[in-house]
């Protein structure tokens, strides 16, 4: 803790402040500069929108781009430190400001951070488990200091520092006390300073009043140069540059530790020799000289990763297909609206834009497999967006097929809500690799997509029985419903069915045991029972129509446990997918089901006794 | 419905005998290797040094030979531990090799009193020794920060491989990497 405090007067009082951001600086270069981080090579655009949103929960800080705030936190950090960055839920316990947007400065959290630092340091010797809110909110908070810190440092090697090499020992090595000290020209004569530096303690001792003025100003820099040079170890954050020999290969290294490794080589010297003169640049506010640098850098960084799938992902990450599939299928509801009154007019403008929706979500998926090298789901998130693309596809067909704008509504309905739904997972989602035991190709692409499949076609179903008990309950006949809901149902089944035993034996394989109660487990068996129940229930005349249909549109309350509940259990070896906060909306959904279900039931009930 | 019901019985039916009879043992999770950067054919950068004996070279002016360039000081341990190793095996390989050692020490004279004082055997006419004394080939040029480090450049100089830290240079896999260059 005293490290962060010692480390924001460091940068306080040995780096230039330029005097603005350079925020009319064009970041396109900058932006697709490769970087490692998660386990994968992504553009410096993903990183910067990661470390952003995992900052300030924003895409963007006060009309600053992600990539323009990291070009500031790597390259000026003086200029950095105060920019309002940290959203605090709770300021007040940290005696911060009170403010309307939250959002501080590292300036401003360091101190209020070091306030409590005997309380981090009690908390971090506890289990997790045990933390109060509050307190997770205080780790949370320490953590990204400690990220934070390990940016701002990244590039302290190369950057000009505001001070100057004392003017006796500047002449003693033979070099122009005008010129801006770096870390890096220290270096080439730091043997040389700790020599005389040493010689003085030997003569002297080690309190600074017995020095004259030369001596304390010798040992005053050299004692800030280590200072600098020793906050620069363990700095691993920022990875840019591959590892060059030996052990070091497959691995990318960030500019501290490819300097500590010895995984440095002259193509590298040249690599770094760009940055320094893209932070020239920077510093200097010259964004000819900026886009210039930037665009070499760049191009000199395409010999270490020069794969399109780096490219695909700064597209991917400026479309943000996700919310454009979500303002179609938002437009398809809205062109339901006015298709109800106008009625041929609008239902072939509502197909296309579901269509497009579609193939929007499609697309997204798509590029997410090309860029990450896997099947599209191994997230709770990416489980959002497939769900979402075979809902909205299975009604997209069953409108071509139907023309009643049954699918229509079905389409925009579940893809609006799932996307939705979506957008609050979309914070955590940086495209990581996945852990051990989920990373195989073969398990991704069969039992996670025949199970996620299965919730699609289950979530369509459960669509059209409301649709029914709605249009029951409004007294209007509703039997061309009856069939599709059945055959929707069967399909499910089936996909559910496989995939739950594709599980068990991926279980078999990775843990040893076809099946051991897990309450994944558990949750994907309990949408196959309830659909066997309920189908054979109502083939044997054992359930009646209305109780079947009613059961069928409960499916989506069933899906919905299998799908997030069992995840907020915390136990069993689905530990990958379990997730805290969405307690309340998910038993609000259940609740409002039930009710909504069990209403419509009754109504119809009612209805059908006065008959 | 019978051929969905015999579609199900023989998956469950397939996977309890898989079950059964399975090696589990057999299993292994993926891995994927990481990216691997194309090391070779880096080229060396040219520079100029001057020898202890006044004498200034370029490094290109040794193309068509095998340069193993070695960054060392006087006051680092490890390099002067392998130092002697390294000039009895530029002694044994004169034709092809050259040996430049480029000091990061202060001054010439703390090489020179090295080498006086631990060198008793001839220095063969392949090796030279000379001062970097502004770091400028070995951290500018070369990103060297931490010694030893020795570069094997090729006789069409591109750099082959980077020694990072002391080795055995009588160790057969070392003359053996040098001899095939």
């Amino acid at each position: 803790m005293t490290r962060l405090i010692a480390f924001l007067y460091t940068l306080l009082l040995l780096f230039p402040c330029s005097a603005q951001a350079q925020q009319d600086f064009e970041y396109s270069s900058f932006a697709q500069i490769p970087v490692q981080h998660e386990g994968r090579i992504k553009p410096l655009d993903s990183f910067a929108r990661a470390y952003l949103r995992l900052f300030s929960g924003q895409d963007s800080l006060g009309g600053m781009t992600a990539d323009a705030w990291l070009a500031e936190t790597l390259l000026d950090p003086a200029q950095a430190l105060h920019r309002p960055l940290f959203r605090v839920f709770q300021p007040e316990a940290l005696e911060l400001p009170a403010r309307k947007k939250k959002i501080y400065s590292y300036a401003e959290l360091a101190p209020a951070l070091q306030d409590k630092a005997e309380t981090i340091a009690a908390l971090s010797r506890k289990d997790e488990k045990d933390w109060s809110d509050d307190q997770r909110e205080l780790m949370r908070l320490q953590e990204a200091a400690i990220l934070y810190t390990q940016l701002l440092r990244s590039f302290t090697f190369v950057l000009p520092l505001n001070i100057r090499m004392p003017g006796s020992l500047a002449k003693e090595i033979g070099i122009d006390p005008e010129l801006p000290v770096t870390l890096e020209s220290y270096r080439l004569h730091e043997r040389d300073i700790g020599r005389k530096v040493k010689a003085i303690i030997r003569r002297k001792g080690e309190d600074p009043a017995r020095y004259n003025d030369k001596e304390k100003a010798l040992v005053s820099f050299a004692f800030d140069m280590e200072a600098l040079r020793q906050a620069g170890n363990n700095n691993i954050l920022l990875r840019i540059i591959p590892g060059q020999w030996g052990g070091g290969q497959g691995e990318w290294f960030s500019p501290w530790s490819i300097i500590n490794e010895g995984q440095g080589s002259p193509e590298t010297a040249a690599y770094i020799d760009g940055w320094k003169a893209m932070a020239q640049a920077y510093l200097a506010n010259d964004s000819a000289a900026w886009a210039q640098t930037s665009a070499k850098t760049a191009a000199a960084a395409q010999k270490f990763s020069s794969s399109g799938r780096t490219k695909l992902e700064l597209v991917y990450n400026y479309l943000h297909a996700p919310t454009l599939a979500l303002g179609l299928y938002f437009l398809t509801f809205m062109g339901i609206v006015v298709y109800a009154l106008r009625r041929r007019t609008w239902r072939i403008a509502c197909l296309a834009a579901l269509g497009a929706g579609c193939v929007v979500n499609i697309a997204a998926l798509a590029a997410r497999v090309i860029i990450l090298e896997r099947p599209p789901v191994g997230t709770l998130y990416e489980s959002i967006l497939f769900v979402a693309a075979i809902c909205t596809t299975i009604s997209f067909f069953y409108e071509l097929r139907r023309k009643d704008g049954t699918g229509l509504l079905g389409g925009a309905l579940s893809g609006m809500l799932l996307l939705f739904i979506a957008q609050s997972f979309s914070e955590d989602d940086t495209m990581k690799m996945l852990v051990a035991v989920l990373n195989t190709n073969f398990w991704l692409a069969t039992h996670v997509l025949c199970i996620t499949t299965g919730y699609g076609w289950s979530l369509v179903t459960a669509l059209l029985a409301h649709l029914w008990l709605v249009k029951r309950a409004l007294g209007h006949k509703a039997d061309e419903l009856i069939a599709p809901v059945k055959t929707l149902s069967l399909v499910a089944l089936l996909f559910t069915a496989v995939g739950t035993i594709l599980g068990g034996i991926w279980a078999d394989q990775s843990w040893g045991r076809f099946w051991g109660w897990d309450p994944k487990e558990n949750g994907a068996l309990l949408i196959v029972l309830w659909l066997i129940w309920l189908l054979h229930g109502q083939i044997s005349g054992h359930i009646k129509r209305l109780y079947y249909i009613a059961g069928m549109a409960l499916l989506a309350v069933i899906v919905a446990l299998a799908w997030f509940g069992v995840n907020l259990l915390s136990v069993g070896l689905h530990s990958y997918g379990f997730i805290t906060g969405v307690a309340a909306a998910l038993g609000m959904f259940c609740a409002v089901e039930l009710i909504a279900v069990g209403s419509l039931v009754y109504i119809i009930s009612c209805k059908k006794a006065t008959v | 419905m019978k051929r969905n019901a015999f579609i199900l019985a023989t998956l469950l039916l397939s996977s309890g005998l898989y079950t059964a009879y399975a090696d589990k043992t057999a299993f292994q999770p993926e891995t994927r290797e990481a990216p691997k950067v194309q090391q070779t054919n880096i080229p060396a950068p040219d520079f100029t040094f001057q020898d202890l004996d006044g004498k200034t070279h370029k490094l290109s002016d040794f193309r068509g030979k095998t340069v193993i360039l070695n960054f060392w000081a006087s006051w680092c341990t490890p390099c002067v531990m392998e130092f002697p190793q390294m000039l009895e095996l530029a002694s044994n390989n004169q034709k092809n090799v050259i040996f430049i050692f480029l000091s990061l020490d202060s001054n010439e004279q703390d090489i020179v009193r090295f080498l006086k004082k631990y060198i008793k055997a001839p220095i063969s006419g392949n090796v030279m020794v000379a001062l970097d004394q502004d770091k400028l080939i070995s951290q500018k040029l070369y990103q060297t920060y931490k010694i030893p480090e020795t570069y094997l450049i090729d006789p069409n100089q591109q750099i082959k491989e980077k020694i990072i830290g002391a080795v055995d240079w009588n160790a057969p896999s070392i003359f053996k990497k040098i001899i095939e260059e």
